[in-house]
């Protein structure tokens, strides 16, 4: 058991935010989601957070960590603290707060949907599964990883500036799904993904490769989204 | 004012259940359907489950050649749920099982490949081919993600946030049922022309499990006060690779990839207990055995309540390609690398094999086996049954799947008349609601949750006993009895947690009582549910079902006759 102090970024609708300050006794295995149910259970029952699945699966924890997104159940507030013992917590930034922790992420959603992320099948179903090479599954790994937390698009620079822009997570989905053997829409795809509000808003900041706590790569998705819609673009030029 | 409106068809909880029933209800032509979830879809507790879903494709031989197919499926699950499962409800399930996992790939799920392109499938504990179709260890990620495509695709009609407080079944007949939405604090009537249950298992209750924080029984408690029978409670899987202390899980594809399960003195003691199959017996025996050594001082870690699961000869290759998120979750949470640690591993409580009685459509049951008419279970928080007293791994992503898909077609087959919603009844919540601001001391919702844990798991933990049992039914009582007073403190509208909190453990507590009830009433050991007392399986007096179900305020039991094959399934010993 060890003390860490932990600052939380509170806000109620309608009013100005505060920070509440607590000290907290924490074991080893202490997760930041285990130790705001805790807060919660005891001395803060207004304390609103989101979670769900409490091993890094569901996406529904993502949380600002000391100035950096994160999932709370993948927090562990030993580690996170630090020497200083210190740990500060808010909300993802970008996104509007509804209340304490809990963001809005209709927006966010809204842009998946968009990227329409199902299937749509070059041709029709066989008896049994398709073939698709083992090659091919791990181009796709890259976005079926992803658990939609959000914390990339929370990072990102652009998505900041401009509530315009997809953002990584919409792409990086859109994007499994041009890389997908299976799939017949790449054309409508790719025609989505290249314009303003999609890839080439992105400025290459890099921030959701850095942010995103599945260790997963939208900014090189969103180049090779990029280059295909380029590469493309040219062969028709070709008159092919 | 309470506010309401009605959908023809409404399914409370998404789920691989919830969402194959939405689905596959829109694509046999219903239109009008809404699903109510707790949380966002994308986070239903199904994105959890890891190591695959069982089905014999036979596209991966087992030992000496064996090619899979459905009547060996059959017979291991038969075999698995020691003889309590019915034999009719688990040949649908084995049967459809090819079916539903083709349909999840030409739906566009990202499955694990083999060299020639066809799905991979690996080993499962009690399964005696390579069975588990999978994607890495995150299959029902996968498939839940599908599904949420598939149901944007559809223009499916989701309430997200909103938790089901009440259901409306008068007169035998379900009209609809009564929500609260976090994000407007409003009480909500909705009524419907059928209702699907899919809202998933109830293991939170206990002290260390592997669920996720939205897992609490509603759907189960709702049923029960609605009139429904309850089946097979007593039997809750505790799953032998629960990260200790935390308990969330280390998927079975550990033990299926060749993981090996050690005591304090290095010593693989699955030798001792199954011989044969080792540390891929089924999850019930490896458990007991985990507990076994434990009880007997050969357990690991500061207080020795944990074995040490070994996967480091693996290799890191392997490790990294099959096992990457147990790898990655491992090291966030411990700091500990599964290529070059041991890791503490502990029975943690996972899956509720008990639930709502339902038949091969889904429909809810009544303990006389009538129908409640349009009211429908699917999924883990329903009891059809397939798993009987020990599920086998990769089997409950497949029985959700496909008993999802079968309410789903029976609600839009019912086309029943959209009921109109129940204000009254709505009101009457918001009023009980009320009742938690009083002034005045009472104990909070969060408090009687945590305090629930503990006393589940001592006294209806891996093994039972009637002198531990009767006393966690005095003290689960007593905090039933506390619950009545129970008090809200948070004040606000919007994401009132601790409001949502007051009726989940009000289902929690009932589930639990209910789950006492019935280890208490069977005396035999079998499965999961496992007597100290009673340390024998007896056929003789309890190759039969166990139902609970309301009668004004005390709990009826009644039996039913497991559905047994006994030419080709005949009621055998357990060896492993």
């Amino acid at each position: 058991m060890s003390e860490v102090k932990i600052e939380i970024l509170r806000r109620e609708p309608d009013s100005l935010s505060r920070i509440e300050r607590r000290v907290v006794e924490v074991t080893a295995s202490d997760t930041l989601l285990s130790v705001l149910d805790g807060l919660r259970a005891t001395v803060s029952p207004g304390l609103a957070f989101r979670g769900a699945c409490r091993h890094g699966m569901c996406g529904e924890c993502g949380v600002r960590v000391n100035g950096v997104g994160a999932l709370a159940c993948m927090t562990r507030v030993e580690d996170a603290a630090g020497r200083r013992r210190r740990l500060r917590v808010e909300p993802l930034s970008g996104f509007p707060v509804v209340r304490d922790l809990v963001v809005d992420r209709s927006a966010f959603f809204a842009a998946y949907r968009d990227a329409k992320p199902w299937l749509l099948p070059r041709e029709d179903s066989p008896e049994r599964e398709r073939r698709v090479s083992p090659a091919a599954v791990a181009r796709q790994r890259r976005a079926e990883e992803c658990v939609l937390c959000g914390i990339c698009n929370a990072a990102c620079p652009v998505v900041t500036r401009h509530g315009s822009f997809a953002g990584p997570a919409a792409l990086l989905k859109s994007f499994g799904r041009v890389v997908d053997e299976r799939d017949g829409a790449t054309t409508e795809r790719l025609s989505w993904a290249s314009t303003e509000s999609t890839a080439y808003r992105c400025h290459g900041a890099f921030a959701c490769l850095d942010a995103c706590p599945k260790g997963l790569d939208p900014a090189d998705a969103i180049f090779e989204l990029r280059r295909l819609a380029e590469g493309r673009g040219k062969g028709d030029d070709d008159g092919t | 004012m309470p506010t309401g409106n009605s959908h023809d068809l409404l399914v409370v909880g998404f789920g691989v259940a919830g969402a194959w029933a939405a689905i596959a209800a829109h694509d046999a032509g219903a239109r009008d359907i809404a699903v109510i979830s707790k949380v966002h879809p994308l986070r239903s507790h199904s994105g959890a489950a890891q190591g695959g879903i069982a089905a014999p494709l036979g596209n991966v031989p087992g030992k000496a050649g064996l090619i899979d197919d459905v009547a060996l499926h059959v017979a291991d699950t038969i075999r698995a749920s020691a003889w309590l499962a019915d034999v009719d409800a688990v040949e649908l399930v084995c049967r459809e099982a090819e079916d539903v996992v083709v349909s999840y790939e030409h739906m566009g799920a990202v499955f694990s490949r083999l060299a020639d392109g066809r799905i991979a499938q690996r080993p499962f504990a009690g399964h005696s081919a390579p069975r588990a179709a999978y994607s890495a260890d995150r299959t029902g990620h996968v498939l839940l993600h599908t599904l949420y495509e598939q149901a944007l695709r559809r223009g499916i009609r989701f309430y997200e946030e909103h938790q089901v407080v009440d259901l409306v079944v008068d007169d035998g007949v379900c009209r609809g049922l009564v929500t609260y939405s976090l994000r407007t604090g409003a009480f909500e009537a909705m009524g419907a022309g059928t209702v699907l249950l899919a809202t998933g298992g109830h293991a939170r209750a206990w002290a260390v499990h592997t669920n996720g924080l939205p897992n609490t029984g509603d759907g189960v408690a709702l049923a029960f006060g609605a009139g429904a029978a309850l089946m097979d409670l007593e039997f809750l899987q505790f799953h032998p690779t629960g990260l200790h202390p935390l308990g969330v899980l280390l998927s079975e594809a550990c033990r299926g990839e060749g993981g090996h399960l050690l005591d304090a003195n290095g010593e693989r003691f699955m030798a001792r207990y199954a011989p044969t199959a080792m540390e891929l017996a089924p999850r019930d025996v490896v458990t007991r055995a985990e507990q076994s050594e434990i009880d007997a001082g050969r357990g690991v870690g500061p207080n020795g309540r944990a074995v040490h699961l070994d996967v480091r000869h693996l290799g890191e290759p392997r490790i990294r390609e099959t096992l990457p998120q147990a790898r990655e979750m491992v090291l966030h949470l411990t700091g500990k690398d599964l290529v070059k640690d041991l890791i503490p591993v502990q029975p943690t409580a996972h899956y509720a094999m008990g639930g709502i009685a339902i038949d091969l459509d889904g429909h809810v049951l009544t303990h006389q086996g009538t129908v409640i008419e349009g009211l429908f279970a699917a999924g883990e928080c329903s009891c059809l049954s397939v798993h009987g007293a020990n599920r086998l791994g990769a089997n409950s992503l497949l029985e959700a799947s496909v008993m999802g898909r079968r309410a789903g077609r029976a609600m839009a087959r019912a086309e029943r008349p959209r009921e109109p919603a129940a204000t009254d009844r709505a009101r009457k919540v918001e009023q009980r609601a009320r009742g938690f601001f009083e002034p005045g001391e009472g104990v909070s919702p969060f408090s009687l949750l945590s305090e629930l844990g503990p006393i589940l798991t001592a006294s209806c933990g891996v093994v039972r006993d009637e002198v531990g049992l009767l006393e966690g039914r005095v003290r689960v009582d007593e905090l039933v009895n506390r619950a009545s007073g129970m008090r809200v403190r948070d004040r606000a509208t919007v994401f009132n947690q601790e409001l949502a909190a007051a009726f989940e453990a009000t289902h929690l507590l009932t589930v639990a009582q209910l789950t006492l009830r019935a280890a208490l009433t069977r005396t035999e050991t079998r499965g999961a549910h496992v007597r100290r007392d009673h340390e024998h399986r007896d056929d003789a007096r309890w190759l039969s079902h166990l139902l609970l179900s309301r009668e004004g305020e005390a709990i009826h039991i009644s039996e039913r006759p497991v559905r047994v094959d006994e030419t080709r399934f005949p009621p055998d010993r357990r060896s492993y």
